[in-house]
């Protein structure tokens, strides 16, 4: 798998996660500049009082999207989920799958099989090895009925 | 004297040294040298190691090759020790220790380089006398390094991404026709040396989307790397002194007055 998260020119710095933007594919910086303009939403955006999306979901929703931008997923939809959550949505064939992050960075999944077959649950935060499976999943690289 | 800022853009902090491979490092080590620091840093993850990079000058003899053999040589680790608050970072690995500082809050006060430094020093003695107890071998330090990682907010600073020049005057001559948009994503890398080849500076700038806030912003590296001319102790801090002030002086230099006094320089 590529990382290209920064640590190139400087191994042994850049602790603080990031993307270089010149290294980014067009997928990862539509999907980036989407989380950008969701994460300006302004308290109350929904109007039921909802508070902005909350900084721990925006952070896991970044890495999450950097980590599948190495994997070739159709592009997600990405929506702002009432209390301060994020939720990233593919197709594929058929299969749905959503990747919700709660407002405390936790996240949860809910996998649509084309038969209809549904599982549900949820991973911990920052979890690369769940969201490739998910991401392989979604590919038919895994059984319909596969679950976390 | 140095130049000093009240409000410098530093998010991260870095004062390490490479040193020659301790072949004997073992995974079984790193645990028990966690034991050794856990009330200090209780989280612990095991990641890649960074490759050497010793620096190497005309007519030196090129960097060893370490040939690696996955049956004689036990498999290559890093292990990032974290405290609690996430604020601070110890990394080891077979030819490395590193002691990392960053920012997690937007009101958090920096921390000085001699704060930094002193706190390198009290990890890597305890270090020295973990190796030494366990038999490892002698601690031969190869480089000494002082790194900064600057963040720099477009928009809300002097300096939109197509005037980049306003933030760093050594770019002022690159744009020549007006043909080209503003780019869309930059990358720049300058490495200079430090006089009687005591090692180089390292200056990277990039245009970065970071994870936080999903802001783009301008990533500014500053990175001093100095080779040692003994083992002596005192020798060791003077390298590192010598890369503070190639840092420092590095980054005022490539970045511009307008810069320093948002950054509110003070000398």
């Amino acid at each position: 798998m590529r990382d290209i998260r920064i640590n190139a020119f400087c191994g042994n710095a850049a602790w603080s996660c990031v993307t270089p933007l010149t290294r980014a594919t067009p997928w990862l910086r539509a999907a980036q500049r989407k989380i950008s303009e969701l994460a300006r939403l302004a308290e109350n955006w929904d109007s039921y009082g909802s508070r902005p999306i909350q900084e721990a979901a925006i952070e896991q929703a970044s890495k999450a999207i950097e980590y599948l931008s190495d994997i070739n997923l159709p592009p997600p939809q990405i929506f702002p989920v009432p209390g301060g959550g994020l939720q990233l949505e593919f197709e594929q064939d058929g299969r749905e799958l959503e990747i919700e992050f709660l407002p405390d960075g936790s996240m949860g999944y809910l996998m649509v099989a084309g038969s209809g077959e549904m599982n549900e649950g949820s991973m911990p935060a920052g979890s690369k090895g769940d969201l490739y499976r998910l991401a392989y999943w979604l590919q038919g690289k895994l059984a319909s009925s596969f679950a976390l | 004297m140095l130049p000093k800022f009240d409000k410098p853009p530093v998010i991260e902090m870095v004062v390490g040294v490479e040193f020659a491979d301790l072949a004997g490092l073992s995974i079984p080590h790193f645990g028990l040298f966690w034991a050794q620091i856990q009330d200090k840093y209780p989280h612990c993850e095991v990641k890649e190691p960074a490759p050497s990079r010793i620096e190497i000058f005309e007519g030196q003899d090129k960097q060893e090759v370490i040939l690696n053999f996955p049956i004689l040589r036990p498999p290559p680790i890093r292990c990032w020790y974290i405290n609690s608050q996430q604020t601070w970072l110890l990394q080891l690995q077979q030819d490395r220790f590193i002691q990392n500082w960053r920012k997690t809050a937007s009101d958090q006060t920096y921390s000085h380089y001699t704060h930094t430094r002193s706190r390198f020093e009290k990890e890597f003695k305890r270090f020295q006398e973990f190796v030494r107890k366990q038999q490892l071998g002698p601690l031969q330090i190869r480089q000494c390094e002082v790194s900064y990682v600057n963040h720099i907010e477009l928009g809300k600073e002097p300096g939109a991404l197509s005037e980049l020049a306003e933030i760093f005057p050594y770019l002022s001559a690159q744009k020549q026709g007006d043909f080209l948009p503003a780019p869309d994503g930059v990358g720049l890398n300058a490495s200079y040396v430090i006089p009687e080849n005591r090692g180089r500076l390292y200056v990277g700038v990039q245009t970065v989307f970071r994870h936080s806030d999903a802001k783009e912003i301008l990533q500014m590296t500053v990175s001093a790397k100095v080779i040692p001319t003994s083992q002596d102790y005192s020798e060791i801090l003077n390298a590192f002194d010598l890369g503070h002030e190639w840092a420092v002086r590095g980054f005022t230099d490539f970045t511009s007055d307008k810069m320093h006094k948002l950054w509110e320089r003070r000398q």
